[in-house]
């Protein structure tokens, strides 16, 4: 890549997260100063959070289809500097598809078996009888969540187009691919800090109040986002992203269902600790594949070089 | 395909529409937050409030919304396919770098992107409604309504399935014909039942009994949301199979 491409990608990335985060933040800050409850007493989201958070997702798509008109990118479905919405199950990609549903109810699965594990007291058989209104819910409760994955998928989507699709694509390109999947991560975890501000993913009583729950979700977003870059660059497509992305909103674990709230005790009250202790899993998992990544390294600069992310 | 696809959004005037539904969604926006919901009981006529009206009378609008999307990838059906056969596109789509199912198969993903939008953007229209909403058996409604979304573009889906194989297969002159036959069929039986069927029973319809229905038969409901769309998946990807089969040997969507 020679001075003047590096230039305009940087440009054009700049001239994204001006709109995605103008958008984005804009609907953030007149939500948080409009006094709207975010959590509700009963610990469910509010109606009002509950539609911000939707448009919220949508806003980095909004924000490539600015961008990719003010930049005169153009709008490809498929190929090199595409919108990536092209599906191609051929090859093998049709696994990463499948992965993509079932990655999150596997670490989900894990990550509260940590928890238990962590603190057996919690663990409760008879909870699940008073957290659900009909006990054969919960047991099909990860289908619910894949149909639902791919059916509703298009938070994710939205999101995905903006993260996945566009700015991944261009920070790889920038700075090779496990600079790229941190700073990205980071990026993407700071986009989300006007809501973790207004207690999303944490609430807001926690030890060190809203800025661990900043940090904890730097974490977060760069462990998932090596997920979603995997499966993105793999299949050439931002689908399974959109997907994962989902199903991982859906919360697809069955295990969630025999952990009692009211047994938790000690440092495990504490969101950010029990956050930590659910995510280890998907944490060492995406370690597992930014090690391939980077033993790979090489193959893949050639592909994006060639054109191609695949 | 991506042409093929821009060529289709075209062709049913996408981006009029795509405009028009997105002043819709920013105007009910706007009303919404300009009249807020209340939390009173419904049933109890003789406590009514404005904002109690309000939401009575928006949440028509998210249900309305709902029921157009419902029906719009069935009016488009016809549009796809007459449009082709207008312009003489098939001699065209010969010389085109892909093959006959591959047109096919352009028309099929083309429904299926259609419905999954329709869908997304009628989640939207529920969840704008509920972000201002009183407490009260509307809201529940709504909820009951989003709950049922999936089911309805299942629906969508299957009404797709059904007519795209006629559409392509014998163009749109004799598939229009049997499709206004058959929806004629359907509005006689209405008639019939109106004229001689049990019209006390329609007094009894009562959407609080049907709220408090779907409160508690949840299993239900998300047996629903999950079979559904599993079927309807299934039955439109046969459809495609078989249409494809069905113009293995003859020019598609030509009127014969």
């Amino acid at each position: 890549m020679n001075k003047t491409e590096k230039r305009t990608e940087i440009r054009n990335l700049l001239i994204y997260f001006a709109v995605t985060f103008g958008i984005s933040w804009g609907m953030f800050f007149a939500f948080l100063l409009s006094g709207k409850p975010f959590i509700n007493d009963d610990g469910s989201m509010g109606n009002m959070a509950d539609l911000i958070c939707t448009l919220g997702m949508l806003s980095p798509a909004a924000g490539v289809i600015i961008t990719r008109h003010l930049t005169k990118e153009g709008y490809k479905l498929m190929g090199e500097n595409s919108l990536m919405l092209g599906i191609d199950l051929k090859n093998g990609k049709i696994i990463f598809y499948i992965l993509a549903l079932l990655l999150p109810w596997l670490y989900s699965e894990l990550g509260n078996l940590m928890s238990i594990i962590i603190q057996p007291e919690c663990f409760d058989t008879e909870y699940f009888k008073t957290a659900v209104d009909d006990v054969r819910t919960v047991y099909f409760y990860p289908v619910m969540a894949f149909v639902s994955g791919v059916y509703f998928s298009f938070g994710g989507l939205g999101e995905e187009l903006g993260w996945r699709s566009y700015m991944m694509p261009k920070l790889i390109k920038l700075c090779g691919l496990p600079k790229a999947v941190i700073i990205g991560g980071i990026i993407w975890g700071i986009w989300h800090w006007p809501l973790t501000y207004a207690g999303h993913n944490f609430g807001t009583e926690y030890k060190g109040y809203p800025f661990t729950g900043f940090a904890a979700m730097a974490v977060l977003t760069v462990f998932m986002g090596i997920l979603l870059t995997y499966v993105t660059i793999r299949t050439g497509s931002v689908w399974p992203a959109a997907f994962l992305h989902a199903v991982n909103n859906a919360s697809p674990s069955i295990l969630q269902f025999f952990i009692n709230p009211e047994k938790i005790s000690g440092i495990m009250t504490d969101r950010i600790v029990s956050f930590i202790a659910y995510s280890t899993p998907m944490i060492i998992i995406s370690i597992a594949i930014i090690t391939v990544f980077c033993i790979r390294q090489k193959k893949i600069s050639v592909s994006v070089k060639d054109g191609l992310l695949t | 395909m991506g042409g093929l696809l821009y060529k289709d959004f075209l062709s049913v005037k996408g981006k009029k529409i795509s405009l028009i539904i997105l002043v819709l969604t920013l105007v009910f926006l706007v009303l919404r937050l300009l009249l807020p919901g209340g939390d009173i009981d419904m049933a109890d006529a003789a406590n009514q409030t404005d904002a109690g009206l309000y939401d009575f009378f928006l949440w028509t609008l998210p249900a309305l919304f709902v029921f157009c999307s419902l029906g719009l990838p069935s009016i488009w059906t016809k549009s796809l396919i007459s449009n082709d056969e207008k312009s003489k596109i098939k001699a065209f789509t010969k010389a085109l770098p892909f093959g006959k199912n591959t047109y096919i198969a352009s028309k099929y993903i083309f429904i299926a992107v259609s419905v999954y939008i329709l869908m997304s953007v009628s989640l939207i229209w529920c969840e704008i409604y509920n972000c201002n909403a009183g407490k009260n058996q509307i809201t529940d409604l709504v909820e009951a309504l989003k709950s049922f979304l999936i089911v309805f573009a299942s629906v969508s889906l299957v009404i797709a399935a059904i007519e795209l194989p006629f559409f392509i297969t014998l163009g749109t002159g004799k598939a229009q014909m049997i499709k206004t036959a058959i929806l004629e069929f359907l509005f006689l039986l209405v008639i019939a039942g109106l004229f001689f069927g049990d019209l006390e029973k329609f007094e009894k319809v009562d959407l609080v009994a049907f709220v408090q229905w779907y409160k508690t038969h949840t299993f239900t409901v998300n047996l629903w949301a999950v079979l559904s769309p599993v079927f309807s998946t299934l039955l439109f990807f046969f459809s495609y199979k078989l249409t494809c089969v069905l113009n293995k040997n003859r020019e598609v969507g030509i009127d014969e």
